[in-house]
């Protein structure tokens, strides 16, 4: 694909469900979705509403039990089957989780982060790597020193930042974040929801912002999805949603937000 | 060679008492070093050629022949010393490629046996085999091994690495149910490595530790294989100087009270793999240590590739 | 769960040494009482073997093996006996006189003035074990039986006789073998004389006999009591033991010991360890260092000759490299250390060899000198002069008979110093025998006898073809020539053909492809309150003329 055609990805009935019979739980209930390029969407609900294995699904880390997800009208599934357009739908899709154990414990930041310009963007020579990592870096103020060490050595907001530098790297027409600041010290959060929305800006690419948190999301984003317990309850602008939101949910979430917010100064 | 991350947190926790760790954990490398040092010293060490007749035969221990002499006038001190010889070549070669395959079988098994298809199958035919495998005693496997191949050296060590090979095949396999579960994998698909180099650079390197910590006690079964197939005359050519073969050569004068024939070299399976077996369990406390130093004694070489 | 396994290892060894330990002891104290009974007369004896037989008949199933012999021996009696002497307490065999058994003892057998005719004059009022009356028929049956398909054979005489048609029944007591051209080197009295002259009850194996089974081989090799032999088998228990019953009937008289209890006891050490406590009468088949060390029990006597027959036999195989040149053979034969293999190996229980003819042949003048001696310098000198300094060899010996895998590892410790690197191939006694058949081997050493001592008998270890031909020697004219002139020389042991063995000795020797390397002691061990000790050609122990010594 060039890079001037349009990019879109489309979910059709997607849903989601595990185990069998009995056991059979969903996960996310069959949902309709449009992402274009430059969108900003936020996904908020609590944990076990499906949002994190909605933004699984889009990267074919889960395979839905319904319905298709489509790239440019092309199926995931296709996407996904051969090395070359495998490689193409990495390049154009990438995804940040919130996770601790992200990084092999072996690898050096280095070592992971120049792994996808290699593979996905074809960068050989070293300095170009270095390059492109100090770039990175710089805009995420991580200190090059860092780039030696392994991720048992360093914090957890360090390991988070190079966790995006990881993904930013490919430069992907979509970036799906996944509680990539829940697990953060308040402080640090927000520098880093300031360096995603800055770098996504900058860079005209799509996001996706999962998370628990209102403030952030509604930080970062400009449209919001609501999930509880598998179903979108509500999805209008952040502006929409936030002023008048029409799901008891929704209001019961805004209302537990402004309460504590009050208490504790936005401590979540 | 860098162990679990927390193993590591746990032994700079303990960095006050570090000295007095390193130190017990290096006297308890003295035994299986000992052992070492005569395999590879034996020429220095042994006071005459172990498969030249040098005296008469059935010598009781004396001044001149401590060990005494065998049935054609071998020396069997020199003989015992240069049994280690044996021991230590057979116990390396084994325990590197019973490790090594073991890896690599128990990784192959690890990834594949819950996936469809042909390669599940042949994973979970391998996983069963293994099995198998591993409740046939040793030394009737042996039998089987080298009554196939014919004897030869290279025979007895795929008998005994097929013997052994088990223990790392399974730990490795386990260790791979573990690590394939974690998130560092996923990221690894997301920034385009494909499931091979996958296994290759996340998978094995993050499952070798239980297989590593397991290779000296391969040695030591080894030793004990070894000797137990030079026992019932199926292992190394004689006058090769094979602990098992001199007890078994030996076994028969001991009723008429020509003990040191057999006795000798029984001890030295003995001690030898009481020492093997000592120090691999000091093994586990001495790879943090070992992990820290590295690290600290060479931080250059490893910013240089940064 | 391996730190388990691997201490489990250690026991195991550990326990393995003590069973054997303590699993010798019991079984001393267990057969002790076996001769505590001795106050009266003493009619049984127990001993310690190292295995059972295999078979009962030579004919269904030929295994040489020291208990098969053994067996047959005492089963089985032939026309002939050879005459004995009493040698420092032991009985002796003198290969070139023969008494009547089953023939009449003083008159047993007439030769025509041609050479060619001899006929036996049987005993009358023999019976078999079963109780049938001996025949001619009896006679001419027996040899039938070994001339027929999967017989035995008689291939020693085959060249004069081979068909059952050469036999003419006279009478009931009196049978005639009719030769062909045969010549002074004829050997059909010591093939008469040893195992495969032995005579059955044929009316008793035609009892047995079926449509496939003619010869009723089958039955034979596991029932005894169709022979006229001093014992039957009165039991056998697989693995443990054997019993024999004295044969009331036996021509020869009643032997003094009227049950034999062979007990399986597979250690050498054992066995010995056994007799010298008097936990048994008789020890057989005992290694050589074991008959050393209980030499000198107060218990125990063993016996030793002047002139042993069975021998450890080591062929250079001429038609495989490097052996396929004489020089290299006769440096080998020099880097062999005789004297070294005779102290270390057999402690004294074995005798230098001058090659293939015996002392016990009887040939007048015949040279004792040892055919070769171990002479580093000699060894290299030969070498060099085959072009070479180094050689590699690889000597194959079966893995089941001690002496001969310490003899060989004793040959490669100093045949280095002469640049002969030998590789000892241990192998199972199947194997081996494999290897030895398809003349596979590039060397080979092993324990051999040979059961006719006669001069002429020689060269049928050295037939084309033949399993015993372990060096591949093929005949040559000169080879032949020899042969037929010591022949035609005169009888055997007569002076006038004795130089021309002295030749065939020497070529032999020259040859330096198989040859007798020692002459092996007997390997019993006998308790002291025993009289009658034996040596016979097929070196097994004789328990019909054991006696009390009191």
């Amino acid at each position: 694909m060039s890079d001037a055609e349009q990019f879109i990805l489309t979910l059709d009935g997607v849903g989601k469900e595990y185990g069998r019979g009995r056991h059979r739980v969903t996960a996310v209930q069959p949902l309709d979705l449009r992402v274009d390029a430059d969108v900003e969407l936020g996904v908020i609900g609590e944990s076990g509403s499906g949002k994190s294995t909605l933004a699984r699904m889009m990267v074919g880390l889960e395979t839905p039990s319904s319905g298709t997800i489509a790239c440019n009208g092309r199926p995931l599934r296709e996407w996904l089957s051969t090395r070359a357009s495998r490689l193409e739908y990495r390049r154009r899709v990438q995804y940040v989780a919130q996770d601790t154990t992200s990084f092999d414990p072996r690898q050096t930041f280095y070592d992971a982060v120049s792994v996808p310009l290699r593979l996905l963007r074809g960068v050989r020579s070293e300095r170009e790597i270095r390059s492109r990592l100090d770039a990175i870096a710089d805009e995420l103020s991580l200190d090059p020193a860092l780039y030696s060490r392994q991720p048992h050595q360093v914090s957890g907001g360090q390991r988070q930042r190079f966790a995006l530098a990881r993904s930013l790297v490919v430069e992907p027409q979509l970036l799906i974040c996944d509680e990539v600041v829940s697990a953060l010290d308040v402080s640090v959060q927000g520098a880093v929801l300031n360096l995603i929305k800055r770098h996504v800006a900058e860079h005209h690419m799509g996001l996706i912002f999962v998370a628990h948190g209102l403030p952030a999301v509604t930080f970062i984003s400009s449209n919001l999805m609501v999930m509880r317990q598998g179903e979108v309850v509500e999805r209008g602008t952040v502006a929409d949603v936030v002023t008048r939101p029409r799901h008891p949910y929704t209001q019961e979430l805004l209302a537990a937000y402004a309460s504590s917010s009050q208490k504790e100064g936005g401590r979540q | 060679m860098s162990a679990q991350f927390p193993d590591q947190t746990a032994a700079l926790a303990v960095a006050p008492r570090r000295t007095g760790g390193t130190i017990r954990a290096v006297f308890a490398f003295v035994p299986l070093a000992l052992v070492v040092a005569i395999a590879v010293l034996a020429p220095v060490i042994a006071p005459y050629d172990p498969v030249t007749s040098v005296a008469a035969s059935r010598l009781p221990p004396s001044p001149e022949h401590w060990f005494g002499t065998d049935a054609v006038g071998m020396d069997i001190l020199s003989r015992t010393i240069y049994g280690a010889r044996i021991a230590v070549q057979f116990g390396v070669i084994v325990a590197v490629l019973s490790t090594i395959g073991g890896v690599l079988i128990g990784t192959f098994i690890g990834l594949s046996e819950s996936s469809s298809g042909v390669l599940g199958l042949l994973g979970r035919g391998l996983n069963q085999i293994s099995s198998y495998l591993l409740a046939i005693p040793d030394v009737i496997l042996g039998i089987v091994v080298v009554g196939i191949m014919g004897s030869s050296d290279f025979a007895l060590t795929v008998a005994i690495t097929l013997c052994l090979v088990q223990a790392p095949v399974k730990l490795t396999r386990v260790e791979v149910l573990r690590v394939r579960r974690e998130s560092y994998l996923e990221s690894a698909k997301l920034a385009g490595e494909s499931s091979f180099r996958a296994a290759l650079v996340h998978v094995m390197p993050n499952s070798i530790g239980p297989a590593m910590r397991n290779m000296p006690l391969i040695f030591g079964n080894c030793v004990i294989i070894l000797a137990s197939l030079g026992f019932i005359g199926i292992g190394v050519k004689a006058p090769t100087p094979e602990w098992g073969y001199m007890i078994s050569s030996g076994l028969s004068s001991l009723v008429l009270g020509r003990w040191w024939p057999a006795v000798f070299p029984a001890a030295a399976v003995l001690l030898s793999v009481l020492a093997i077996a000592y120090s691999s369990r000091a093994i586990p406390r001495m790879w943090p240590l070992l992990a820290v130093r590295v690290k600290r004694w060479n931080p250059i070489g490893r910013k240089a590739r940064a | 769960m391996r730190k388990i396994t691997k201490a489990g290892g250690v026991v195991a060894i550990g326990a393995a040494i003590v069973l054997a330990v303590t699993g010798c002891t019991s079984a001393g104290n267990s057969n002790s009482n076996s001769n505590s009974n001795s106050a009266t007369k003493k009619t049984s004896l127990t001993v310690a073997v190292a295995a059972l037989p295999t078979s009962f008949d030579l004919d269904g199933a030929f295994g040489a093996s020291n208990e098969n012999y053994t067996m047959w021996s005492q089963t089985q009696i032939g026309l002939l006996n050879y005459k004995t002497k009493l040698e420092n307490g032991v009985v002796v065999t003198d290969f070139t006189h023969f008494e009547g058994a089953l023939a009449d003892k003083d008159n047993p057998y007439t030769v025509s003035d041609d050479g060619q005719t001899y006929t036996f004059h049987l005993r009358k009022d023999v019976v078999s074990q079963a109780g049938n009356p001996l025949t001619a028929e009896d006679v001419r049956w027996s040899i039938e039986r070994k001339l027929s398909d999967g017989g035995v054979g008689l291939t020693q005489v085959k060249a004069y006789f081979n068909n059952p048609d050469q036999m003419e029944v006279i009478d009931d007591h009196t049978i005639a073998f009719h030769l062909h051209n045969a010549g002074n080197d004829n050997v059909l009295l010591p093939v008469l004389t040893g195992q495969t002259g032995r005579i059955y009850d044929k009316v008793e194996l035609l009892k047995h006999a079926t449509p496939d089974d003619p010869w009723a081989v089958k039955w034979a090799t596991q029932n005894t009591g169709w022979g006229f032999g001093p014992y039957t088998v009165s039991s056998m228990t697989q693995g443990q033991q054997i019993v024999l019953k004295a044969n009331p009937k036996y021509v020869l008289g009643e032997p003094a010991f009227r049950t034999i209890t062979m007990k399986v006891v597979p250690d050498s050490g054992t066995r010995a360890q056994l007799v010298s406590s008097g936990g048994v009468d008789v020890a057989e088949a005992l290694a050589p260092a074991d008959l050393a060390t209980i030499a000198k029990s107060p218990k125990v006597q063993e016996p030793k000759v002047k002139n042993p027959i069975e021998f450890i036999d080591l062929s250079l195989v001429q038609n495989k490299a490097p052996f396929d040149d004489k020089t290299v053979r006769q440096a080998f034969f020099n880097a062999v250390p005789y004297k070294e293999i005779i102290d270390k190996v057999y402690s004294g229980f074995a005798v230098e060899s001058s090659g293939w003819f015996t002392g016990t042949m009887n040939v007048p003048g015949l040279s004792t000198k040892p055919a070769y001696t171990y002479d580093v310098d000699k060894a290299k000198k030969l070498l060099a002069q085959a072009g070479k300094s180094s050689v590699d060899v690889t000597l194959s010996v079966p893995n089941n008979v001690p002496d001969v895998v310490d003899a060989a590892i004793l040959i490669g410790s100093f045949a280095k110093k002469a640049g002969f690197n030998v590789t000892v191939n241990q192998l199972s006694p199947a194997d081996f025998a494999t290897g030895r058949l398809n003349h596979s081997f590039q060397s080979l050493l092993v324990a051999n006898r040979v059961q006719i001592q006669y001069p002429s008998f020689v060269n049928n270890f050295f037939l084309p073809g033949d399993p015993s031909n372990s060096g591949d020697f093929q005949p040559t004219a000169e080879w032949n020539e020899l042969f037929a002139s010591a022949a035609a020389a005169g009888p055997q042991t007569s002076k006038e053909a004795a130089p021309y063995w002295q030749k065939i000795n020497d070529f032999i020797n020259d040859d330096a492809s198989q040859i007798p390397i020692l002459y092996k002691q007997p390997n019993q061990a006998y308790s002291k309150d025993l009289v009658n000790m034996t040596y016979r050609y097929d070196s097994t122990v004789d328990y019909s003329i054991l006696k009390p010594a009191r």
